[in-house]
């Protein structure tokens, strides 16, 4: 579509006069182009497209739309349409308003404290510029993300586990009584999460910074700006669309958290199966209520839509006003 | 079990023979169905059983030591009916989903591995072949009375199951370390509270019991039972549930208050923390059913000739209650195309001698058979236990089975108790309390599985 569309505004200012008949002719030169070299082109991402994402969608918000019924106390379930039943229900769901209240907290706790640390960290590298120094320690904040979530997450378990860490075992030595087991799951999930994406925050960061001139920095440092005051006044303000970026994904993060209270379960007792609405839809599935989970996905798809909209609509306006 | 037989039988009976019957007829195995061959005596399984022409594979998934092992044996003396087995995920903790969602893909395999507690959620579906055609009177009669019963599914002669294996509980415990500190042993769970109170002033860094309902609400039901709770019943066209009833809330608290005082520790229950504190004898007893003799050798190897058995205490001297948690056996999806084979190859690990000392030796097996029960296997001396005859104590126990009905769909009924205790101790209120709160889940859960309820 896009390509098309270019294509023919590029081609307008040379044709002048003879459009129409120039246009055809760059056409039949340039294959690029040609619809059928565009549908030819599209078509295998459209299948796919269409088959692992807008389909299974589909499927989801028609099997959201029924209910279970049975005849008596042993007989089968058989499937019947109700219609947006399911969703009234969902929304008046106690357990449905937990976990969103758990992802809520979560979301101004530790994923804010990714964005913040994340861009501190940035920050604070590109205020060095020992090219060696800033090298190793993007690599090293980095790190983390490469590791896998779930693998992560177990190591964290056993960190966290007061009979084989190392690290609780150090804290008793001098005699703090560490129990990272007893804390909040916000912040035994939290610690996980923020160890593995500030520093892809940090990156994000890293390279909106390399993006900007460095002439306005040397004009400040001039007038006499001190490395914080550059940092807060001029960085952070041109950077702010990468930042909105940044919190978007760590929302959608958010709102989509599962693996690492998924793989905490095991060693804490604290968290229960419908801790996030990914864990409460993964729950309902798992117990055969395929619509009542189809309902939460789609709900929390929606809730994530206008979340995300809403963010982008009212932090993008504002440096511009 | 009796009040769900009694009132279970008709709506119960019409719907899985049924269900069987379909199930049997669509894999074109017999054209007569179950029904005239359960009138027939004697030789009922030979005519029930169409010999297969040529070679049959079978898929058969569990979990558990030592399955494995006794099915290369079948194999090997089998080799016209070879068997597949697959290594699945722990019951409640993934195994029944992966059944569930392989019957929903079309994909089940012949035989599953399905707990007591577990069968009447496949069997309510109509997704279990009744076996009971395939085996002869005789057969069926060597079952132990209690685990015939919960294969039964309340349908008259009917089994939905072979069972393998009973889950009769016990208290295991360190001997030694009781002796060391002169602390007697509990026969009562009010001992007990006193005791486990004792045992923290003998050693501030260990307990006398963990609390396992945190993760482990099957053991919770277990000992709920044990004290007269009844969480389901059958009642006309509805479930009556109460899983918050008087004594359930009575175990709760119990439990409450040792937790309350530190007397019980709450490690995550098979977790490495809870391995290494029965390892270094920081928890001095568990509660557990017969494979956890099992477990506590793997967890605590170095300890062997420390540990000893002793009855499950109870709360009322005078009455000899048990309980169980876990025990199963074998079940027949009803769209296997062998269900013949499948039921005799599921006799064969629930009755061989061989295979069970195969499964015996890495999980404590209790037999369901009474020729079993005289094997020497299950009278022989156990050195890990102080050269004990454990299975004296399981056996006794076993008599003394509560009559419990479980529900249709107990994974998830599981799943709103633990959640209700993992919530309770995130924001510090009572497990009693809590209950309330399991109970308003496993309402609304089964209402969304279509069953209407009563409470």
């Amino acid at each position: 579509m896009n390509l098309s569309e270019t294509g023919s505004t590029t081609a307008a200012p040379a044709a002048g006069a003879g459009k129409t008949r120039k246009t055809a002719a760059a056409r039949r030169i340039d294959p690029r182009h040609d619809p059928r070299t565009v549908a030819v082109l599209v078509l295998p991402f459209s299948v796919l497209y269409v088959a692992f994402y807008i389909l299974p969608i589909a499927y989801a918000v028609w099997q959201s739309l029924f209910a279970l019924e049975r005849s008596g106390p042993m007989r089968p379930a058989v499937s019947v349409f109700v219609g947006l039943k399911n969703y009234a229900s969902a929304i008046l769901d106690p357990a449905f308003h937990r976990s969103l209240l758990n992802v809520l907290a979560y979301g101004l706790g530790p994923s804010a404290l990714t964005v913040i640390l994340g861009l501190v960290i940035a920050l604070v590298i590109d205020a060095r510029p020992n090219k060696k120094v800033a090298k190793l320690a993007r690599a090293a904040v980095f790190s983390p993300f490469a590791v896998p979530a779930v693998v992560g997450a177990i190591i964290w378990g056993f960190l966290y586990t007061p009979d084989t860490s190392p690290l609780v075992d150090a804290a008793r030595s001098i005699g703090w009584d560490l129990n990272p087991l007893a804390w909040s799951p916000i912040w035994t999930i939290g610690n996980i999460a923020m160890w593995t994406y500030m520093g892809f925050n940090a990156l994000i960061f890293l390279s909106a910074l390399a993006a900007l001139d460095p002439s306005i920095f040397e004009s400040a440092r001039v007038d006499g700006a001190s490395p914080l005051r550059i940092a807060l006044h001029i960085k952070i303000p041109l950077m702010w669309p990468s930042i909105v970026l940044s919190i978007v994904f760590n929302l959608i993060g958010t709102l989509q958290l599962f693996t690492e209270p998924t793989a905490l379960r095991t060693l804490s007792n604290e968290i229960s199966s419908g801790w996030s609405p990914s864990m409460l839809a993964y729950a309902e599935a798992a117990a055969n209520r395929y619509s009542v989970s189809a309902t939460l996905s789609t709900l929390l798809a929606i809730v994530t839509a206008i979340v995300s909209f809403a963010l982008l609509r009212l932090t993008v306006r504002k440096p511009r006003a | 079990m009796r009040m769900f037989a009694r009132q279970g039988i008709g709506v119960a009976g019409h719907g899985l023979k049924g269900i069987s019957l379909t199930g049997l007829l669509l894999s074109g195995v017999v054209a007569f169905g179950a029904a005239p061959a359960l009138a027939q005596s004697a030789d009922s399984a030979s005519s029930a059983c169409k010999p297969t022409d040529g070679p049959v594979e079978l898929s058969y998934w569990s979990w558990g030591a030592g399955y494995a092992d006794a099915t290369s044996l079948w194999n090997s003396l089998h080799p016209e009916i070879q068997v597949v087995y697959s290594d699945i995920p722990v019951s409640n903790s993934g195994g029944y989903q992966k059944m569930f969602n392989a019957v929903k893909a079309g994909t089940a395999p012949d035989i599953g591995f399905l707990e007591f507690d577990n069968i009447a959620a496949f069997g309510s579906q109509g997704y279990l072949a009744d076996i009971a055609p395939y085996f002869t009177d005789e057969e069926k009669a060597d079952f132990l009375d209690p685990v015939k019963v919960l294969a039964a599914l309340g349908v008259e002669g009917a089994m939905y199951s072979t069972p393998i294996g009973g889950g009769p509980m016990a208290l295991i415990y360190r001997k030694d370390l009781f002796d060391a500190a002169g602390i007697a042993l509990p026969r009562t769970w009010a001992e007990l509270e006193v005791a486990a109170a004792k045992v923290r002033e003998v050693d501030a860094g260990a307990t006398l019991i963990n609390f396992d309902g945190y993760g482990h609400a099957n053991w919770f039901a277990g000992l709920s039972s044990q004290h007269g709770a009844q969480w389901f019943g059958v009642d006309g066209n509805d479930w009556r549930i109460s899983v918050n009833d008087a004594a359930t809330k009575e175990t709760a608290e119990l439990w409450q208050r040792m937790l309350d005082s530190g007397a019980a520790s709450d490690l995550s229950t098979f977790s490495p923390a809870w391995s290494s504190a029965l390892a270094e004898g920081r928890i001095w007893s568990w509660p557990t059913a017969v494979w956890g003799a099992g477990v506590i050798k793997g967890a605590a190897p170095a300890t062997a000739g420390n540990w000893a058995v002793a009855p499950l205490p109870v709360w009322n001297e005078a009455d000899k209650v048990s309980a169980i948690w876990g025990g199963g056996g074998l079940s027949v999806f009803n769209t296997s195309a062998h269900p013949c084979e499948a039921a005799r190859f599921s006799l064969w690990m629930a009755t061989d001698p061989e295979a069970l000392k195969i499964m015996n030796a890495a999980v404590g097996i209790y037999p369901t058979t009474k020729s079993l029960l005289a094997d020497p296997i299950f009278t022989q001396p156990d050195e890990f236990f102080g050269g004990q005859k454990i299975f004296d104590v399981f056996l006794e126990a076993s008599a003394q089975t509560p009559d419990f009905t479980w529900g249709p769909s107990m994974t998830d009924t599981y799943k709103s108790i633990t959640d209700a205790f993992s919530l309770a101790k995130a924001n510090g209120t009572s497990l009693a309390a809590s209950l309330d709160d399991a109970q308003a889940a496993v309402v609304s859960s089964m209402e969304k599985d279509g069953f209407t309820v009563k409470q």
